[in-house]
């Protein structure tokens, strides 16, 4: 039986909040109760409940979700599936099933022990895998493995059908096929509640993961370095998206607001080979950016540093200097993937108010896009905005998982997370101001198409965002299903599965799949 | 209250809807009247609420598709639903709260999206306390809950009601008790939900 926790409970306050501390948005907007699930009977029951009591159902894994499309439920029912968090082997040689409570780095441990294969998820170790999976699943193994999705060959899930009644149902290519498209990347939260996910096979996991880096200080930054840095960044991509000797690669540029944070350009190349598989890539990588000076020249305690403090010197008091070889770390890929790492699942009282914003780039940064990039990150009114630029493609970029996944973007080579973070309710008007404004330049450059501006509404150079990346402000633009379901058959496709199998749209948030009229 | 099935009785219904002041049937035109003699007439298909005074139209508001009024409890402030089917790119109505000035003209205070789902509301109510309104959306065959502000205007969504099956009704008021009287049943806010009371 689920457990219960309403109003009246001491738990409530906890666990009736999320991750992101701008929700709920007031207490009115709390759910009426939290409902613990503890298997797919108890969703089945939990639901049921729900309906014949009127209360809307919105459904938690982990509580990461980055709008308010589960904790603001007034009068509602959170069914929380958290404990549902079971990895264990399928029936089939080399397969596996996973619950949607299960957090990644309990994922990755599982399956490193289980059979030695990985799933080529996200980093966050406290992120569980009903909201990943079923909304992509993207990760620093998305250029070799793909996302995944792409490996996702079942799902079960809860429905509520014509009549009103819960029932069990599963997903795959050949029972209830366009459903199982649809939560391939189509968010779960649209059609049900995912009680399990299948993978009849996965790909193995790394040895061992090469990683570098090179952190650039503001004080020692110029409009020209910077444009040179982000260029260069995307120009690279641009060129060796299709270059299977980069497929282990992920790096990722994160530019922080000139007031309040760097700019640090890092890698990771997983190995499955020999330890000095990639080596030379790094180096000669690294070397597009900052050439490293003579090993001569050195001070007497560099080598110490790098071995203290693994990468770069500390403090971080300017530009990364490296001496003969850029600094490379080797480490165990599960234990870097799963070390340092855990958390409860439960939000304290340090919770962070945050914003995310994205965007897929089929190109590289135009000069024009990298000065408004400057502009806007030495700018006052964007201090403590992030911009996390990701490498994607490689083998995401399947053309063949367009047409059978709920993940359009598959000619991308970038994929940017714009971020924001503060404490103080005070300051929501100051950041949200922040990151729309930076947000809106970037896609108001002649990259962008001129009837959509603000948007990176799909055209040749962008490929529209990331729905697990979730952002609100995109209802504002009239075609913003676009913007994350692309302009093909898939959002059709989306409404008929939403006309199908939720037909009371009892399962809705402010950005889930509208029905067809 | 008592958990027993609810049988409103005529005296009831005309007890609430003399509280109410439910304007609201399903008809072009919807009248709503206070005392000093100020009726107010919904235009639906045109988009305007209508101030008569002693007879005479006084004053005309433009409103976005005017679907159901009624006022706060002290006959200062009109709360007018608006029947969209989308709002603030959300599939929801809203509802816009007016001070109605002596002479009869309309200042708008708020206006306040309903939950999602509760698209083309047809028909609010208001709580013998003036403290909740009640709003009925046949978009979503959702009841909305809503708490009124200290000005007396329309305030958040506070409680979602949803039924999957059966008619979303045209009419329903609040009971001396401040219950929710839909068709049989009476409802209220028990532990943060609209629970149905009484059987």
């Amino acid at each position: 039986m689920a457990s219960v926790v309403d109003r009246n409970d001491v738990r409530f306050e906890v666990c009736s909040r999320g991750n992101n501390a701008r929700f709920p948005a007031s207490d009115s907007q709390r759910v009426a109760q939290v409902e613990y699930c503890t298997s797919a009977e108890d969703v089945v029951r939990t639901l049921q409940q729900a309906i014949d009591r009127g209360q809307r159902p919105t459904v938690r894994s982990s509580g990461h979700c980055y709008e308010d499309w589960v904790v603001n439920n007034p009068g509602g029912v959170l069914l929380d599936v958290s404990m549902m968090d079971r990895v264990t082997t399928g029936e089939t040689p080399g397969s596996y099933v996973i619950q949607p409570g299960a957090k990644l780095g309990v994922v990755y441990e599982r399956l490193y022990k289980l059979g030695g294969a990985v799933i080529p998820g996200g980093t966050c170790y406290t992120v569980t895998a009903g909201g990943h999976v079923s909304g992509g699943g993207y990760g620093t193994l998305a250029r070799m493995y793909g996302i995944t999705v792409d490996w996702l060959t079942g799902v079960e899930i809860v429905i509520v059908n014509q009549a009103g009644k819960a029932e069990l149902i599963y997903a795959d290519a050949q029972h209830h096929p366009a459903l199982f498209r649809a939560l391939r990347g189509g968010q779960g939260s649209n059609f049900g509640v995912i009680t399990a996910f299948h993978f009849a096979k996965l790909p193995p996991m790394p040895k061992q993961v090469l990683t570098a880096n090179i952190s650039w200080d503001w004080k020692e930054m110029t409009r020209e370095k910077f444009v040179r840095i982000v260029t260069t960044y995307g120009d690279y991509w641009a060129k060796n998206d299709k270059n299977p000797a980069t497929y282990p690669v992920f790096t990722n540029l994160v530019i922080g607001n000139s007031k309040s944070g760097r700019i640090g350009l890092g890698l990771h190349y997983a190995q499955t080979g020999d330890d000095n598989e990639g080596r030379d890539w790094v180096q000669e990588y690294l070397n597009l950016f900052q050439a490293c000076r003579p090993a001569a020249e050195a001070p007497p305690d560099y080598l110490q540093q790098q071995q203290d403090f693994g990468q770069q010197q500390r403090p971080l008091v300017g530009d990364t200097v490296c001496y003969g070889t850029h600094p490379v770390r080797a480490l165990n890929w599960v234990e870097a993937t799963v070390s340092g790492q855990g958390g409860s699942g439960l939000y304290g009282s340090n919770r962070r108010r945050s914003k995310y914003k994205s965007c897929y780039m089929k190109k590289g940064f135009t000069v024009a896009e990298a000065n408004v990039l400057y502009d806007q990150m030495t700018s006052d009114a964007t201090r403590g905005l992030i911009l996390a630029i990701d490498s994607y493609g490689g083998m995401v970029n399947n053309p063949a998982r367009i047409a059978d996944t709920a993940i359009p973007q598959r000619n991308s080579i970038l994929k940017l997370q714009y971020q924001s973070y503060w404490l103080n309710e005070a300051d929501d008007a100051f950041r949200l101001n922040g990151i729309r404004q930076c947000y809106k330049a970037m896609y108001s450059t002649p990259s962008a198409d001129p009837k959509h501006p603000g948007y990176p509404y799909p055209n040749e150079n962008f490929e529209g965002c990331y729905i697990n990346y979730a952002d609100a402000d995109m209802l504002e633009s009239p075609e913003w299903t676009t913007l994350y379901y692309g302009t093909g058959d898939l959002y059709p496709l989306l409404q008929q599965v939403k006309k199908e199998y939720d037909p009371h749209n009892l399962f809705h948030h402010s950005m889930s799949i509208r029905p067809k009229a | 209250m008592t958990m027993q099935e609810y049988k409103p009785t005529r005296r009831a219904v005309l007890q609430g809807i003399a509280g109410a002041a439910i304007c609201a049937a399903p008809m072009t035109r919807a009248f709503a009247a206070i005392g000093d003699g100020i009726t107010f007439e919904l235009d639906r298909e045109g988009g305007w609420i209508h101030s008569i005074v002693r007879g005479e139209r006084r004053h005309s508001e433009k409103a976005d598709l005017p679907s159901a009024m009624v006022y706060s409890s002290d006959h200062q402030v009109l709360h007018v639903t608006h029947g969209y089917t989308t709002y603030l790119g959300l599939p929801a109505g809203a509802i816009s709260s007016y001070r109605v000035e002596p002479n009869g003209h309309l200042q708008r205070l708020t206006t306040q999206g309903l939950s999602l789902t509760a698209m083309s509301p047809h028909h609010v109510a208001i709580s013998p306390d003036g403290r909740s309104l009640a709003i009925a959306a046949a978009g979503g065959r959702v009841l909305n809950m809503l708490s009124v502000t200290e000005e007396n205007a329309a305030g958040e969504v506070i409680a979602v009601h949803r039924k999957l099956r059966g008619n979303i009704p045209h009419e329903f008021f609040f009971d001396r008790d401040g219950a929710l009287c839909v068709d049989s049943h009476r409802y209220a806010m028990l532990e943060g939900r609209l629970a149905r009371i009484g059987g």
